[in-house]
């Protein structure tokens, strides 16, 4: 997927998410805050398989990154009036990335369990930050009175979330595209070479630390980023932004689309936020367990996510066509 | 596998800072390291994972990372220990043409290899410093003789 020996070429296949998402705009109206919600999901999986997928790096304290953008967004907004959206947006990344490079500087010199367990407890203190300063963040009950002006002045928040949609789209094939050129160059080489053998890393002169830092904070910006843009679309912030649970979530949404594929932060959220909706619907009490069902057969049965084992079958498939074809010579 | 040779001459050359040109386009880094790999004669395994690699042609690939490094002093703990003649041949030719400005230490208990390279010896015997000399020197040692070059019985 990444390195000195891959095609960078786009296939063809990866105009089909866009493709999807273009369809589901105009043929599904009346989903599209839902849209919008997996696309923003989508955009915060795929910063957690830059540093999860291709570096290698464990967390469970990514919530942290979208939480704190979340809030830049919705604090600006309804505290201090500023509603320009791209205005908030890079408040929210500066924030997100002030935290990325501070607090990776501090937790990247571990590494497994240890590491695992730091990451917890920053979004941890994050979220109990958020919790205690209601004068700012409106604590347990949440941040209401967020407003968002009209997009460059034009293009007005409605209710029906066509303008959301387009432009969590329009942000998240910008996230994709900055991703998907840095996988396939040295850079993302590099990363995939620490996640491998981090001793060969450190003994070729790479400066191992700093690099993994340099990630873990274009990763956070960018979760910071998908933390404002659901603020902007929900026009309310609560603290289920923050914590063990958001964060867990995400790492469900990409073990079940795929880690280090890219596009299993595509298939991840969309499975994990769809299967959500229909069983909150239905089983409003028990949904989780239809998601725990979920995570279980894939993790037994589908080992590299959904779209591992859809890999496993198209290769099989083809293999077949092609001893169909030569018996049949 | 050319990767693991193209990581080490990328971080060599500072390009694996770069984060927007695909890697497979840095040509200067790629072309570097396909012709280090012609000349341990890895060429054919360029696309082949190291993991499904014999042994002695994984060998060669640490090699190949090292010389992409362009060190100015190598040190080996025996090269060509578990690796097959035929490759374990040209491990000898790849060392003997690199450039004379290079440093190359060397530990190693096959004799032939140590006679054919060596410009200076040094005979540890349990952990202490025994002889040290020119190869002529060592090969007339009689000590030397006795626990290294002897005939099969061990001390």
């Amino acid at each position: 997927m990444s390195g000195y020996t891959s095609d960078p070429r786009i296939r063809w296949a990866e105009f089909l998410p866009w493709m999807i998402a273009l369809a589901a705009f105009f043929l599904l109206p009346e989903y599209l805050s839902l849209g919008a919600r997996v696309l923003i999901y989508i955009l915060f999986a795929l910063s957690l398989d830059l540093i999860l997928g291709y570096a290698g790096i464990i967390t469970l304290g990514h919530s942290a990154f979208f939480g704190l953008g979340a809030y830049t967004a919705g604090v600006l907004s309804a505290k201090y009036g500023l509603t320009d959206p791209f205005l908030q947006l890079l408040a929210a990344a500066a924030a997100a990335a002030l935290l990325g490079i501070t607090t990776g500087a501090v937790i990247l010199r571990t590494k497994a369990l240890t590491l695992l367990m730091l990451t917890l407890a920053i979004t941890s203190i994050v979220l109990e930050i958020a919790n205690k300063a209601t004068w700012l963040t409106g604590g347990a009950d949440g941040l209401s009175g967020v407003t968002v002006a009209p997009i460059l002045g034009l293009f007005k928040f409605d209710l029906f979330g066509k303008t959301a949609f387009i432009y969590c789209l329009i942000a998240l094939f910008l996230g994709w595209l900055l991703v998907r050129r840095m996988i396939y160059s040295p850079f993302g080489a590099m990363l995939t070479g620490i996640r491998e053998n981090t001793a060969r890393m450190h003994a070729v002169g790479a400066p191992v630390y700093w690099r993994l830092v340099l990630v873990y904070t274009i990763s956070a910006t960018m979760a910071g980023i998908a933390g404002a843009l659901l603020t902007q679309v929900n026009q309310f912030v609560g603290l289920n932004v923050l914590g063990l649970e958001p964060s867990g979530d995400l790492l469900v949404m990409l073990i079940l689309g795929g880690v280090g594929r890219l596009y299993g932060a595509f298939v991840g959220p969309v499975v994990y936020l769809i299967a959500q909706d229909y069983l909150a619907k239905q089983y409003p009490e028990y949904w989780y367990f239809g998601i725990g069902v979920l995570l279980i057969v894939v993790v037994l049965f589908a080992r590299g996510g959904i779209l591992g084992i859809t890999d496993k079958w198209l290769q099989a498939l083809s293999r077949q066509i092609r001893s169909a074809r030569a018996s049949a010579r | 596998m050319l990767d693991n040779v193209a990581l080490g001459i990328a971080e060599r050359d500072g390009v694996s800072r770069r984060m927007w040109k695909p890697a497979s386009k840095h040509s200067e880094i790629t072309d570097e390291a396909m012709q280090l790999l012609a000349t341990l004669a890895l060429t054919s395994d360029a696309r082949t994972p190291v993991k499904d690699l014999p042994y002695g042609r994984q060998r060669l690939v640490e090699i190949a990372i090292a010389l992409g490094l362009k060190p100015k002093v190598l040190l080996l703990d025996e090269p060509a220990a578990g690796v097959p003649s035929q490759d374990s041949g040209r491990i000898l030719e790849v060392l003997a043409g690199l450039p004379g400005d290079i440093a190359i230490l060397i530990i190693e208990h096959d004799m032939d290899l140590v006679f054919r390279f060596a410009q200076r010896i040094t005979v540890l015997v349990q952990g202490q410093v025994l002889v040290e000399g020119r190869p002529d020197e060592i090969a007339a040692d009689r000590r030397v003789r006795d626990v290294y070059l002897g005939e099969a019985t061990h001390a």
